[in-house]
């Protein structure tokens, strides 16, 4: 009969727990080479000899004090969930930072084996750590693993099982002085009057996360009967100097076992540390950011163009054959060539774009560039309020703002984290990518790359200018320290870019059949029906719709078939070029929807950069408004998002459409 | 090398870079530079010129710290050689993209090769053998080997 085991991979961020995970369970999680990708824990099973293995993927914890959303879940799931084993990942290049969650993971009581992950780059640098040493004086076992290279998994998983059917485990303490331990031993002493309590959790464990002012432990003593005599013995205490003197306790023991355990820790100047100085130097590190991004943008733009121009050329040979009337009845003539391929097909173009700007992120990502370009931000957002924190979520906005906004859970201040949810809808994701290229290709075809890296770069002037504000009015406080560690860079590998880049991209190709298609083709029936009029005129339920909007705009110089697509681009932004596609007629007779746009007079380059600035920061999707419902959990700041938001593209595209003549003399 | 090569190396190329840079800038708001620089695959580019402003300022970093002895000097060296030919390898890519576009899918206007001989490109060109020729345990520190 096979045993079923649970094992909790646990560590700090970026050392490679989902890496491991992917090797032992074979799942395709998200990594990154920088802290926080995983922010809910994952799942999945493996099998070993006779057991069925669940593995559970925990967000990185720099501690058990669990400040932020994120560590709460991973210290709740080793506290509350009782894995059989813990396996802690260790980043073996950065080996003494990671020994002080160690520390506390042993004070826990649970199984424990330590993964020393990333040997290989270790072993390189000339770390040695001796993991004989570190049994003999941790009382764990210790296991060499590459998880890039699946190296040492096998040795993890028997290490594992074994420790999970070892019993009992032998307790680890660190002393912390006759002064706490007195206390430790009177809160202990308290804990036995509740027997319940004190078989759930460690009560050596218990005693010491409630001296070290732990709100959540103490909520655990809510309907206990040892909860009077308890926060008595706290009263006593000054909680935050007994926490200090328990860090200080802990860096102590681990100072004195590193040298015995690790040689050769202190190394020489490496290529990281080389491209560091420069990278994130104090004048230069701002503008090396915008040169880089400009070249993401550059390629995007430029390197699609071939791609687009295939796509374009199988579209336009499908639309011909519709258009030569082959296809009975007329009306589904018009539903395929108008509809769908005037439609969808207008949006497909642009895949190509999408596809080359998350490779090139998911370069800079895998290489540990995006990191760094958080730690240059830092300065700017402390300034305006904000931790450099949350430029991470914002840089993750610029591949889609679901993700960006569940990735705020790693900001611990509540105002701070809200701030940040806020403004991430002014990221400029993928999805808005088609109208930019389209619109900035036709109406500025010289300069489309650096329109569009404007556009980019507005975005983020304009989330940075909204948290200013938002932290100067109506969530005031002070941005906590920017603590982040920074990953070695890394050459990426194309596979690992590449999968990335799909990973990401094919939710485009999803949305494209699905949401997309039902969007076009919703506006492919307003544009057709009632019966007997023009296809797309001002008398179709599009047209009655779009000239009952069309007041609203007029002072934008939108007309009716803009202020059509702006509505449909609430469900996804990419229906705003579909939605002009079917408009249009983008299918019909092998017309581009570029031609179509040239050729309207009520189109010029004052209304397509109009246009652009709109699509950008006017309103989030309706999966990034559900997503921020569900991370506020508030409707008022999810309707706040959409109104702040459309205040400020309204006020903007105001702007450059009554400023742009004048300054740029009537184009 | 010697030392003095690689201030040298550094002095020069954060001149043309900077200087490159500024005339594709200026190019951009004086309409009779911008005809003449054009003549000389100088495009009128003010984003690209601001990139090869930001290059050539790694580049003087570099002088000024390899200069005064300071150990940041082959760190800004590096590093002004790997930007240069990222960016180098960004404008070979994208106007090789181009031709090709014009090539397989254009209404039969002929594309001129020499075109890809923009300076972002070929300024890249010598830095590229100096990251070769100094920087092989930089590179191999990322790469693992």
């Amino acid at each position: 009969m096979k045993k079923t085991i649970r094992i909790a991979l646990a560590g700090n961020p970026n050392v490679g727990k989902s890496t491991i995970f992917n090797a032992l369970t074979g799942s395709r999680q998200h990594v990154g080479n920088w802290p926080g990708v995983t922010v809910e824990k994952k799942s999945g099973s493996a099998k070993y000899l006779d057991y069925e293995i669940e593995i559970v993927d925990l967000p990185g914890t720099y501690s058990l004090t669990a400040y932020s959303l994120d560590e709460v879940v991973a210290r709740d799931y080793i506290i509350d969930e009782k894995p059989d084993v813990v396996v802690h990942v260790v980043d073996a290049t950065n080996f003494e930072r990671n020994l002080y969650l160690t520390t506390q993971l042993m004070e826990l009581g649970v199984p424990l084996v330590m993964a020393l992950n990333m040997s290989d780059m270790a072993e390189k640098d000339g770390t040695s750590i001796n993991r004989t040493s570190m049994k003999k004086f941790f009382e764990i076992p210790v296991v060499r693993t590459v998880g890039s290279k699946a190296e040492g998994l096998d040795e993890l998983l028997r290490t594992a099982v074994s420790e999970a059917e070892t019993s009992p485990h032998h307790e680890h303490a660190i002393g912390y002085g006759d002064g706490i331990e007195h206390r430790i031993s009177a809160i202990v002493t308290a804990l036995g009057t509740d027997p319940a309590l004190a078989a759930r959790y460690s009560p050596r464990w218990l005693a010491i996360r409630l001296l070290e002012g732990d709100e959540n432990a103490r909520e655990k003593l809510a309907d206990s009967p040892a909860q009077g005599a308890i926060l008595a013995l706290l009263e006593t205490a000054d909680l935050a100097e007994t926490e200090a003197e328990m860090a200080d306790r802990r860096y102590e023991v681990i100072g004195a076992l590193l040298p015995q355990v690790c040689t050769t820790c202190v190394k020489e100047m490496n290529s990281s540390d080389i491209i560091d100085q420069v990278i994130t130097d104090r004048y230069l590190g701002i503008p090396i950011f915008l040169a880089l991004m400009w070249g993401a943008f550059q390629l995007t733009f430029a390197v699609a163009t071939p791609f687009m121009a295939a796509i374009d050329a199988l579209f336009g040979y499908c639309a011909g054959l519709l258009a030569s009337g082959t296809v009975e009845p007329a009306w589904l003539g018009s539903l395929l060539g108008d509809g769908i391929i005037g439609g969808v097909g207008s949006v497909i173009i642009f895949l190509p774009n999408i596809f080359i700007l998350l490779f090139i992120l998911s370069l800079l990502e895998d290489s540990g560039y995006l990191s760094r370009a958080a730690f240059v931000m830092d300065r700017l957002m402390y300034a305006i309020g904000l931790p450099g924190k949350s430029f991470i979520p914002m840089l993750i906005g610029l591949g889609c703002n679901v993700p960006a906004i569940m990735a705020t859970r790693t900001i611990e201040d509540k105002n701070d984290r809200l701030i940040t949810i806020l403004v991430n809808p002014f990221m400029s994701c993928g999805a808005r990518l088609p109208v930019f290229v389209l619109l900035a290709g036709i109406f500025f075809p010289t300069d489309a790359g650096t329109m569009v890296f404007f556009l980019y770069l507005l975005g983020i002037a304009v989330a940075i200018g909204s948290a200013w504000l938002f932290r100067k009015t109506i969530l005031p406080g002070k941005p906590a320290p920017f603590l982040m560690e920074m990953p070695p860079y890394r050459l990426p590998t194309l596979f690992t870019s590449v999968r990335h880049m799909w990973d990401r991209g094919s939710m485009y190709i999803r949305k494209a059949g699905g949401i997309i298609l039902a969007g076009a083709v919703i506006v492919w029936f307003l544009a057709t029906f009632p019966f007997g009029v023009e296809y797309g005129s001002a008398e179709s339920f599009a047209g009655m719709l779009g000239q009952q909007l069309q007041p609203l705009f007029a002072p934008l110089g939108f007309d009716w078939k803009i202020a059509v697509a702006l509505l449909f681009g609430f469900i996804a932004k990419e229906i705003v070029v579909g939605s002009l596609g079917v408009l249009y007629g983008a299918g019909e007779d092998e017309g581009s929807l570029a031609a179509a746009l040239l050729a309207d007079p009520s189109f010029g380059p004052v209304t397509a950069f109009a246009l652009m600035v709109f699509v950008l920061l006017y309103m989030p999707c309706i999966a990034a408004l559900a997503v921020i419902k569900k991370e506020t959990g508030s409707w008022t700041w999810t309707l706040f998002t959409v109104g702040y938001g459309i205040a400020v593209a309204y006020i903007f595209a105001f702007i450059i459409v009554h400023t742009a003549p004048i300054l740029l003399g009537g184009i | 090398m010697a030392a003095i090569e690689k201030v040298l190396f550094a002095a020069v190329f954060g001149v043309l870079y900077m200087l490159f840079g500024l005339i594709m800038i200026v190019s951009a708001l004086v309409l009779p530079l911008a005809e003449l620089a054009g003549t000389y695959f100088i495009p009128a580019d003010p984003a690209a010129g601001f990139v090869l402003c930001v290059v050539g300022l790694v580049f003087l970093f570099a002088y000024r710290s390899l200069s005064a002895g300071t150990g940041t000097g082959p760190a800004f060296l590096y590093v002004g050689m790997a930007l240069a030919l990222i960016f180098g390898i960004v404008a070979l890519l994208s106007l090789l993209a181009q031709g090709a576009e014009i090539v397989i899918f254009g209404d039969g206007e002929p594309w001129n090769p020499v075109q890809i001989l923009v300076p972002m490109f070929w300024l890249a060109l010598i830095p590229t053998i100096g990251m070769n020729a100094w920087g092989r345990r930089f590179i191999s520190d990322l790469t693992g080997a």
